[in-house]
């Protein structure tokens, strides 16, 4: 079906494109969301059975899913190119009980797994005699249906040729040692054709999604922006309302159902502010990733969950600041004669700690001074750790020459070094608090290093543990070849320049609350009915997750299974008659 | 083949289409259509860092895959690397970049000739 001339009125009626304030990415797409329903009997510009808001990691799949059953799918893609936040990720996709494990010998019980994301999820509830293990019972479902549906869902992906994969046998678990000896490994997958830093998963992922979803008939349409649900009089989400980049607006029909996957709030500081737990500074995510879904479903009645977490990561305050589309978070804190420093120059963090882990110490809250003493640090290393540290990948803090290195501060001497930092701080200050380094940073940070460099020489980090989980030594990143010690992870710090410093905050990979969905991604009302019509996946709707990242991949994998279960139910739906 | 009349046609008709996006007069329409479609991943001033993508500054003329510091994809540089960026190659690029050098890293397609035409002017303006 072919979409009909523009009614010329609505040409003029928008101003769709909103300036952002500095950086490369100067313009995104967006304006405030309506989040209107309107009302039926108008005509409609185009025609599909389930029309996919948002073409990423979530709507990619879904609509692939949806299409192989035989339907007419739209994506309709706010952003200029399909992609959205996965198009910048590693793309690891987390799959319990996946084939290659298996294939592998290897088994992976749903009890083990039930127990492992349980504890991770609500450890203040947990408790393994219990029937559903302290989660409450939509928590203990949903987390039964990745169990279930993401390896079938990753399977059918590869066999179309949509998404082909590499198993990663030996990458653990975040948290395999709670799991004890019978921690399975090998639940990580990546797109085959991922280069072997495993850094670059989201730009093969999001090729051969797209080039599958346009070989087999899915139309994906960009420049889209989806502003509400069209119901008729009986509820049912009927199709949506959108407006094209060009600033017209169109009326999109939904034979079947409208599935949102159009990413998290991470963008929206208005709902940052309202909603997480955690002042984070943006974060990485597709810059198109506004809420958009949050207010659309307001006034649908969807009941929202888990809106006060987020899939966290430090991030440079700069790049964060400047709103760069390209910004990656850091998942390596790279470098071994490096540490992390607060205000006051004082560590207080181990700097290997998992990148969701670490976030909430920048949002410490010091209750007799009345600030936030670590809510910006400084990361700081030496000339070593520059020359063999230095990584384009996981968004290290340390970047090779020739690189995007504008969020480095060097110094001949650590007080050439803090004068730049002060320096920099100054010209945040609107955006900090007016944070400053304290009088006594220098002579704390020479102690900081005194205690760290004997530390290190003994290998073993008795203030914070640093590095004595496998998982933060596989997160290492490179250092010096040759070195004995017993700790990788950490090496005295030169006693001559020059050095080097990052300013890094805390972000969100993307936030992970919104409208509550049942297993099939049917949204659900407050009295816990599905909105007729309407579906939900990714990172707009409410993750069973609570406040744990499980693993590298724990994103992408459940979402694989949502998006197969949606796309299921869908496709069952009747054929609306409006 | 298409004649320059039509695409003319096709261009006042998107144009007609951007005027809501004209708010700024100083900012030309293909300037923001260029901002973002292309912003998000590529940088556009002289010696500004690589970002997801190459810089793009001075593009049109400039061989492609020869950005100093930017790792291009294998796929990329086996089928345009060398090639001089031409605003035909730019316009088959920008309809769709996996069919032009499949396995290539960037995922993007334009199937407008008229949006492709305001991008492929941003450059040729900016050149």
């Amino acid at each position: 079906m072919t979409d009909k001339q523009q009614k010329p009125s609505s040409i003029s009626r928008r101003h769709f494109i909103k300036t952002s304030g500095a950086g490369v990415a100067a313009v995104a797409l967006g304006g405030l969301s309506a989040g209107t329903v309107s009302a039926a009997p108008e005509a409609y510009d185009s025609e599909h059975d389930i029309v996919v808001c948002g073409g990423g990691g979530s709507g990619l799949p879904a609509a692939l899913f949806a299409r192989w059953l035989g339907n007419d799918v739209a994506i309709l893609e706010k952003a200029a190119s399909p992609g959205g936040t996965a198009a910048k990720a590693a793309f690891w996709y987390w799959v319990p009980n996946n084939k290659a494990l298996r294939d592998a010998g290897n088994t992976d019980p749903k009890p083990e797994f039930m127990r492992y994301v349980a504890r991770l999820s609500r450890p203040q509830s947990y408790d393994p005699s219990l029937p559903k293990l302290g989660l409450s019972d939509w928590e203990y479902e949903m987390c039964e249906a990745i169990y279930e549906s993401a390896s079938p869902a990753v399977e059918l992906l590869a066999e179309k040729g949509a998404l082909p994969y590499r198993h990663v046998p030996d990458v653990p678990d975040y948290w395999a040692d709670l799991a004890g000896e019978n921690a399975p490994m090998g639940r990580v997958l990546i797109p085959k054709d991922t280069s072997p830093s495993m850094a670059d998963g989201g730009q093969v992922a999001i090729r051969t999604l797209t080039v599958a979803a346009r070989r087999d008939g899915v139309k994906i349409q960009t420049g889209q922006r989806v502003v509400s649900v069209i119901r008729n009089e009986k509820g049912r989400a009927v199709g949506v309302e959108v407006e094209t980049e060009e600033g017209t607006t169109r009326r999109v029909r939904a034979r079947k159902a409208v599935i949102f996957a159009s990413g998290g709030f991470t963008h929206d500081p208005e709902l940052r502010r309202n909603f997480l737990s955690m002042p984070v500074y943006g974060g990485c995510a597709a810059l198109t990733n506004e809420g958009d879904f949050v207010r659309i479903s307001s006034s649908l009645g969807a009941q929202l969950g888990n809106m006060n977490y987020a899939w966290s990561c430090p991030i440079l305050l700069e790049k964060a600041l400047a709103k760069d589309g390209s910004m990656s978070g850091i998942f390596t804190m790279t470098g071994d004669s490096m540490l992390m420093v607060n205000k006051y120059g004082q560590r207080v963090v181990n700097e290997k700690t998992l990148y969701n882990e670490m976030v909430p110490t920048f949002f410490q809250w010091d209750g007799t001074r009345a600030e936030y003493p670590n809510l910006v640090m400084c990361s700081i290393w030496d000339q070593r750790a520059q020359d063999h540290s230095a990584s384009k990948d996981y968004g290290s803090q340390i970047v090779p020459d020739g690189t995007d290195n504008r969020h480095i501060i060097k110094g001949e001497t650590l007080e050439d070094l803090i004068e730049g930092i002060a320096t920099r701080l100054h010209q945040y200050r609107s955006d900090t608090g007016n944070l400053k380094l304290s009088p006594d940073f220098l002579n704390n940070l020479k102690a900081t290093i005194h205690r760290f460099n004997d530390l290190a020489r003994n290998g073993q980090d008795l203030d914070f543990q640093r590095g004595e989980r496998a998982v933060e030594r596989m997160f290492n990143g490179h250092v010096a070849p040759g070195s004995k010690s017993s700790n990788p992870t950490m090496h005295p710090i030169a006693s001559e320049g020059p050095y080097y410093a990052a300013l890094i905050t805390g972000g969100t990979l993307d936030t992970k609350g919104g409208p509550r969905t049942n297993t099939h991604g049917q949204v659900l009302d407050y009295a816990n009915r599905p909105i007729p019509g309407l579906y939900g996946i990714g990172n707009c709707v409410a993750s069973p997750s609570g406040r744990a990242y499980w693993s590298g991949g724990a994103t992408l994998g459940p979402i694989m299974a949502f998006a197969y279960r949606a796309a299921n139910q869908a496709h069952a739906e009747p054929l609306s008659q409006d | 083949m298409r004649s320059t009349t039509k695409r003319l046609v096709i261009v006042g008709l998107i144009l007609a289409g951007w005027q809501a996006m004209a708010q700024g007069k100083e900012v030309s329409l293909s300037e923001k259509l260029t901002a973002s479609h292309c912003g998000a991943c590529h940088t556009f001033k002289r010696d500004e860092p690589h970002g997801m993508g190459p810089n793009l500054h001075g593009l049109l003329d400039r061989p492609a895959g020869s950005a100093p510091g930017y790792d291009y994809s294998d796929s990329f540089l086996q089928r345009l690397g060398g090639q001089p960026w031409s605003r035909e190659l730019l316009d088959a690029w920008l309809a769709d970049t996996q069919a032009l050098a499949p396995g290539s890293a960037m995922t993007y397609f334009q199937d407008d000739p008229g949006k492709r035409e305001l991008i492929i002017q941003y450059f040729e303006s900016s050149n």
